[in-house]
């Protein structure tokens, strides 16, 4: 019963317990001292006899003990009673108190947890510091839930896999939540962050490529296979092939960039927008779902297309270096 | 090719794989990849591809550093899970290697800030429905400006010119192509064939 008070209301009932305990025991001394023993008593024998024996004194002074049969049972009973009530409160107060101490020397947050349109960070690994870090230096505000989530960026300590945890992550108004653990974990991670957030994207990352459809089937909108990815760079590399070469700009420093065509840029050609000189080398257009590869210069940009290109090394050079 | 390591990215290479635990079958050599006496039984000595994905970071360097010294001409690639031995695993003398956080990380940034550009990639990298190919440069076009040119309108968007060891991404319009450049090119897995009779001989698909 204890644990469902507030510490503040349990110091209360403690402290009512207390003279409860206190005023039963002086009314009962009183009692036998009068009525059984026959011998005249005061009030303060009375609170002097409780005391003593709740706090488990063990001796009475002359004159204060209770001598006769009745008088001794009920100093036995009543020193149960009171070591209950002295026992019984000061762990029902104490305990939560040093808990809450050590939680928060252990666990004292000071980066403040960002509130809306974030990524939350699911488990704590080598990929998790590399995610956060590159969000950090491009500062993008971002929270890591983990059972032993670091100090030095905002988190949560706790199970991902909790509701409750997550809504501490402010999950409900985040952007995306990518998932790192292994792939029960992440199922369940991603099953837990869909009833919070539907429209944010959840990336997961599984081992396997066969977990891919169970993931996607619990609400993961982009699933990385370490499996299959770390196999094709290495089947490139075998066969020494173009895209191993390019594959230090595909993974290396993110030159390979997107962009989204608004009002401004609709109805007219690559060309007529200088894209090649002012953006870069545009290598793919999505159209409506549909990729146009190698677009032509002519190519019309229509409202909504969104361009792959490349950042050249120096967009306005003559191209000789 | 020999692998040394038997795991969920190895196991479906059709090379001999070498670990303490492998299934029984004609591809698979049981013994302790770290061991020079095993991978002698492997035959590394007349192998030109080796590949490492071992467990632990430091089986995966002492193998490499095994194998280099029993075969100094063979091509190593290796996968690595912690980003301090990058450098000790090359320094074991690997040729080519893959820091696992790097490249998951990567991929998941990407797929978080740019997520078209990600699956454009994606096609690229894991499926092969695009490929970069390579073009020997045709005698014709040596010394012209590469808008000067049809080749953007016959082929596509070059990406790249590869000038000797060096590469030129996103190459300008205006640059002058020389003789025995290479041209980069991103194209669809179908369209290979028809640009390869266009083009003819000089089309690198793979080396």
């Amino acid at each position: 019963m204890w644990s469902s008070f507030p510490l503040k209301n349990r110091l209360l009932i403690f402290l009512l317990m207390l003279i409860s305990t206190i005023l039963v025991g002086s009314l009962g001394y009183v009692i036998i001292k009068t009525y059984v023993e026959h011998e005249s008593t005061s009030l303060t024998n009375a609170i002097f006899f409780s005391i003593a024996t709740i706090s488990t004194l063990g001796h009475y002074p002359r004159g204060i003990e209770l001598t006769s049969d009745v008088g001794k049972w009920f100093t036995i009973l009543y020193l149960i009673l009171g070591m209950g009530t002295i026992f019984g409160g000061i762990q029902a107060l104490v305990s939560p108190w040093i808990e809450m101490k050590i939680r928060n020397a252990v666990k004292e947050r000071k980066i403040p947890i960002p509130k809306d349109a974030h990524v939350v960070l699911c488990g704590w690994n080598d990929i998790a510091r590399e995610v956060g870090e590159y969000l950090q230096m491009v500062d993008i505000p971002f929270v890591i839930v983990a059972k032993d989530a670091p100090l030095n960026f905002p988190g949560v300590n706790g199970d991902p896999g909790n509701m409750n945890v997550l809504k501490l992550a402010n999950v409900e108004r985040a952007s995306a939540l990518i998932a790192l653990l292994d792939e029960k974990k992440n199922v369940v991670i991603t099953l837990t962050a869909r009833r919070l957030n539907r429209e944010m994207r959840i990336i997961a990352l599984s081992e396997r490529e066969e977990s891919k459809n169970l993931l996607i089937k619990s609400g993961v909108d982009v699933v990385i296979s370490r499996e299959k990815l770390l196999r094709s760079l290495l089947d490139h590399w075998i066969k020494g092939d173009f895209t191993h070469i390019f594959s230090g700009e595909i993974f290396g420093d993110l030159k390979i960039k997107e962009l989204s065509v608004g009002k401004d840029m609709a109805g007219k050609s690559l060309k007529e927008l200088r894209f090649r000189e002012r953006v870069g080398t545009a290598i793919g257009i999505y159209r409506r779902g549909l990729l146009i590869t190698n677009p032509k210069a002519e190519e019309i940009l229509k409202e909504g297309d969104i361009v792959i290109f490349m950042e050249g090394e120096n967009h306005a050079d003559t191209g000789i270096q | 090719m020999l692998i040394l390591g038997y795991n969920e990215i190895t196991k479906d290479f059709h090379s001999l794989i070498v670990d303490k635990d492998v299934p029984q079958g004609d591809h698979f050599l049981r013994g302790d990849p770290t061991d020079r006496a095993t991978l002698l039984r492997a035959g590394i000595e007349k192998e030109d591809t080796l590949i490492v994905a071992l467990e632990d970071d430091e089986d995966s360097i002492y193998a490499v550093a095994l194998s280099r010294e029993l075969n100094p001409k063979i091509k190593i690639g290796a996968i690595v899970k912690k980003a301090e031995n990058v450098d000790k695993i090359y320094a074991a003398g690997a040729d080519y290697v893959i820091l696992e956080s790097d490249v998951l990380s990567r991929e998941i940034i990407r797929f978080l800030l740019v997520p078209r550009a990600a699956s454009f990639f994606d096609r690229v990298v894991l499926s092969d429905e695009l490929e970069i190919i390579g073009v020997d440069l045709p005698k014709e076009y040596e010394g012209k400006r590469i808008m000067d040119t049809d080749i953007r309108r016959r082929i596509g968007t070059v990406i790249a010119v590869k000038r000797k060891d060096k590469i030129i991404k996103a190459p300008s319009p205006k640059l002058p192509l020389q003789k025995g450049d290479t041209l980069l090119f991103l194209v669809e897995r179908k369209e290979i064939n028809k640009i390869r009779e266009m083009m003819g001989q000089w089309i690198y698909h793979r080396d």
